[in-house]
């Protein structure tokens, strides 16, 4: 302690002679500290999202979305309905198959509805965004997991179109609701038996069950991307109805192929418009995600690389200039640890004036970003993390040249 | 002089080898970056119908309910109505011919095929549209013409297929006159496109800005609405009860907004003329008590179209702020090094200068040294970038496909080689300048 209080005095004066140079090493550490907190904030709200919980057998599940032409309606689209499901069912390897207006996770279609507490503020639309979802068995094929309450009550399910149609006045008697969204609507409450309205002009709709997730089909909204409900409605193909399969992980490409063949056999006619596994649909609307915490995890890396490098640079360049004043405190009796103890001080002090600058700027980046971007706000650890990546830059990059300023001889007091 | 000055430097740059490509190096990657992050902005940003945009505008009508709030929750707020327009008020604007020229669409989605085919029908996107659309957008033709206006008003099966279409189904060749078979109705191909594929497209039903995947075919939007094809993508109902029908017939009474509309006006004095009268049209519907709303219209062109419905996603813009604070950090680095650098060499800057070379002269030597570090590093910048724009080709885009369009075009190449030059100066201005500022007296004495 006493040796590194005594190190000071003349570290601030050498210092103070290279003035630019400080400014500029100084200025270095400050953005680069800036930048890397607010990228690895930035890569983490990515990162979030790629890992958010699917809550259902993703793994297990391909969708197929395929156009039948039927008319809208008519005893032909249930006739059909009836057997393509059947058929399907027959397939080897298949375990349950369901048809649904939405496929979660897939932003192909997007079914939105308002949950409100009042009618008044369903009829203005003025609740909280959902997605709707319905479709028979749905929740059995997506093997959702309910953390409270029943399943909806399979002789309750009505038809999809009755519900929907223009001037509808029915709205189902029940309703499967997620975990965050009956935290977001009912605090603290037990959302189980609770009336919401979902659209204008119905009946209100009683909570039954809780799920423990269900993702919207398009994520969006930092903390709602689970805001889902799912009504007991039964789809027929001529709704616009997906098909959900659920396989075991290994046979996916093998029973989607199976189900085309099964699909194109009873319609000839009939256009499959998207088949897939339901990962590869993640993996579609994510993979954005991915590619940006990639690059904003090489841009930290590079960023640190080049300050470090910097720093060897500049370093080295200091050590050079002072190889006598080095020499001459070796021949008065400095040893090479004071020597290496003096470079590694000195660099922890400048290190330490960028990166209170560095926080100072981290925080108007932030507010910047905020302002401007709607980013959420830079949690506060993400400051003594920032900190804590330059100064262990900084002290790793400093140790090679000052391992060379400890190996000048005391001789060099005397060369010129 | 200047090749001697050039000697020098290399002479200079070669004895500090290593703190010399420290210095390329650090610019090189710089640069490489911003370049990057700047050139995937910019096709972001850049105006797909350049020399049409400023005459391009889209109406807007606000049929909603007063009481409606669903827009308050979305980021374009509450006041911003609908962006598109029901088949009633669609029709209404089309058929009064305010515009220079005025078109109606909507995206389609349907199967094709021959009319003689055994083959599995494949499923396409394309576009139920009005004539004055190919002239409007300025779409190519290959073969054949667009329809005509009186196609519109007869509901004429006809239809314009891209290339890519042609050559999937034709083989390439002339098809017009043949038929192509759109969700089992046939349709007479008129004409061909060639190779139109523009983007962010803005007239799609997706969303106001849509980068998705090529459009098929085009059909006369009255042709398709009567052929029961169906039309996709988003769709407003403005009153409590309504949901879209899924009968076209019942589509066009419906309270719903689910068509773009695009109109040309020529002159300033047009463009308010046609503000006048969507404002007294939408008075005029709620005085029929269509709407209930006080007129809220807007009618944009397409350069602020894109800014509104933000046709670069927030993240491109943080990115290119990123990469130029990345740039920044590189730059200061740099110069703090060409000081370090140039410092070093006082020694002979004190000789040449005690020998009578002028600060002018050893000042203007240095800033030739601190060029040629810029250079070369500008130069692995931008072959960096290349490579950095590569990988963005190799990256899963999700619902934004232009990853594909991101190349380097010549505007973009002048403006990466003024940033590397002029960053490159900059870096070795203020060492050079320092090291000028020492007095050969000084330096020498020290030797």
């Amino acid at each position: 302690m006493s040796a590194a209080a005594l190190d000071l005095k003349p570290i601030l004066s050498a210092l103070l002679r290279h003035k630019v140079v400080l400014v500029l090493l100084v200025l270095v550490i400050a953005l680069s500290c800036g930048v890397v907190s607010n990228s690895v904030f930035l890569m983490s709200l990515h990162l979030k999202r790629l890992h958010l919980p699917a809550g259902f057998e993703e793994s297990q599940l391909v969708e197929i979305d395929a156009d039948n032409l039927l008319i809208p309606g008519s005893d032909e689209a249930k006739r059909h309905t009836r057997e393509a499901l059947d058929a399907l069912r027959q397939l080897p390897s298949v375990k349950d198959v369901a048809l649904s207006n939405l496929v979660p996770l897939d932003y192909s279609a997007f079914f939105p509805g308002y949950v409100a507490l009042n009618e008044k503020d369903a009829a203005s639309r003025s609740g909280v965004l959902v997605a709707v979802y319905g479709g028979q068995d749905l929740a059995s094929t997506l093997g959702l997991r309910l953390v409270a309450g029943r399943w909806l009550n399979p002789l309750g399910f009505v038809d999809y179109a009755d519900v929907f149609k223009s001037g509808s006045q029915a709205a189902p008697a029940e309703a499967l609701i997620t975990r965050a969204l009956a935290e977001r609507v009912w605090p603290g409450e037990n959302p189980l038996g609770k009336p919401f309205y979902f659209t204008g002009g119905k009946p209100p709709t009683v909570v039954v069950g809780v799920v423990e997730h269900l993702p919207r089909p398009v994520l969006f909204g930092e903390g709602e991307e689970d805001f889902s409900i799912v009504l007991p409605v039964r789809m027929w193909l001529d709704d616009g109805a997906y098909y959900l399969i659920r396989t075991e992980a290994g046979e996916r490409q093998r029973v989607l192929h199976a189900a085309v063949d099964t699909l194109h056999r009873l319609d000839p006619h009939v256009a499959i418009i998207a088949q897939r596994p339901l990962t590869d649909a993640r993996a579609e609307q994510l993979g954005k995600d991915l590619a940006m915490a990639r690059m904003l995890a090489g841009l930290c890396v590079t960023l640190l690389l080049i300050t470090g490098l910097g720093i060897v640079g500049l370093s080295s360049y200091w050590v050079q200039q002072r190889r006598r004043q080095i020499g001459v405190r070796r021949a008065l009796g400095a040893t090479r640890t004071d020597i290496l103890r003096y470079f590694m001080l000195e660099n922890f002090l400048l290190t330490s004036l960028g990166v209170v600058l560095g926080m100072a700027l981290a925080y108007g980046l932030s507010m910047l970003l905020m302002r401007y971007y709607e980013l959420p706000r830079l949690p506060w650890f993400y400051f003594p993390l920032g900190a804590l990546a330059l100064w262990t830059t900084g002290q790793l990059a400093v140790l090679v040249p000052a391992l060379r300023a400890s190996t000048i001889s005391p001789a060099a007091a005397a060369a010129g | 002089m200047f090749g001697y000055y050039a000697a020098l430097a290399i002479r200079s740059l070669w004895r500090d080898i290593a703190l010399t490509l420290l210095m390329v190096l650090t610019i090189a990657i710089g640069i490489g970056a911003s370049t990057t992050a700047l050139t995937v902005y910019h096709v972001l940003t850049h105006d797909p119908y350049p020399g049409r945009s400023g005459e391009l505008y889209r109406p807007q009508l606000d049929p909603r309910e007063s009481s409606d709030r669903s827009n308050a929750s979305l980021r374009v707020g509450d006041d911003e109505p609908y962006t598109q327009l029901s088949w009633i008020d669609a029709m209404a604007l089309w058929h009064a011919h305010r515009a220079d020229r005025q078109a109606v669409m909507a995206t389609g989605s349907f199967r094709v095929e021959l009319p003689d085919s055994q083959v599995m029908p494949s499923h396409s996107f394309g576009l139920y549209t009005t004539a004055d659309f190919f002239p409007m957008f300025g779409a190519p033709f290959r073969y054949g013409h667009a329809w005509s206006e009186a196609d519109d008003e007869r509901g004429e099966r006809v239809a314009v297929i891209t290339d890519t279409l042609n050559d999937m189904l034709f083989g390439g060749a002339d098809s017009s006159g043949r038929i192509v078979v759109l969700r089992n109705v046939p349709f007479r191909v008129v004409g061909v496109l060639n190779h139109w594929r523009i983007l962010p497209r803005i007239y799609g039903s997706y969303g106001a800005v849509e980068f998705t995947d090529e459009y098929m075919a085009y059909v006369p939007l009255a042709a398709a609405i009567d052929a029961e094809l169906r039309p996709a993508g988003s769709r407003r109902c403005w009153t409590e009860k309504a949901s879209f029908p899924t009968d076209n017939q019942q589509k066009k009474s419906a309270p719903c907004a689910w068509l773009q509309m695009w109109v040309q006006l020529d002159s300033a004095a047009k463009v308010s003329a046609y503000r006048d009268f969507l404002t007294h049209y939408s008075e005029q519907q709620r005085t029929l008590g269509r709407f209930q709303r006080p007129a809220n219209i807007r009618l944009r062109n397409v350069s602020q179209w894109l800014e509104t419905f933000h046709a670069v996603s927030d993240e491109s813009r943080v990115q290119v702020w990123l990469a130029f604070a990345f740039l920044l950090v590189c730059l200061i680095n740099a110069t703090g090094l060409m000081l370090a650098k140039f410092m070093r060499s006082t020694g002979t800057l004190g000789v040449r200068r005690a020998m009578g070379a002028s600060r002018r002269t050893v000042f203007a030597q240095l800033l030739i040294e601190a060029g040629m570090i810029g250079a070369v590093g500008g130069l692995i910048g931008l072959v960096l970038a290349y490579l950095g724009l590569w990988l963005v080709r190799q990256q899963p885009n999700g619902d934004i496909d232009y990853t594909a369009l991101v190349h380097m075009d010549v505007g973009m190449l002048v403006v990466s080689i003024v940033i590397a030059l002029g960053s490159s100066l900059l870096v070795g201005l203020l060492p050079a300048w320092r090291a000028c500022q020492v007095s050969p007296a000084l330096q020498l004495k020290t030797q």
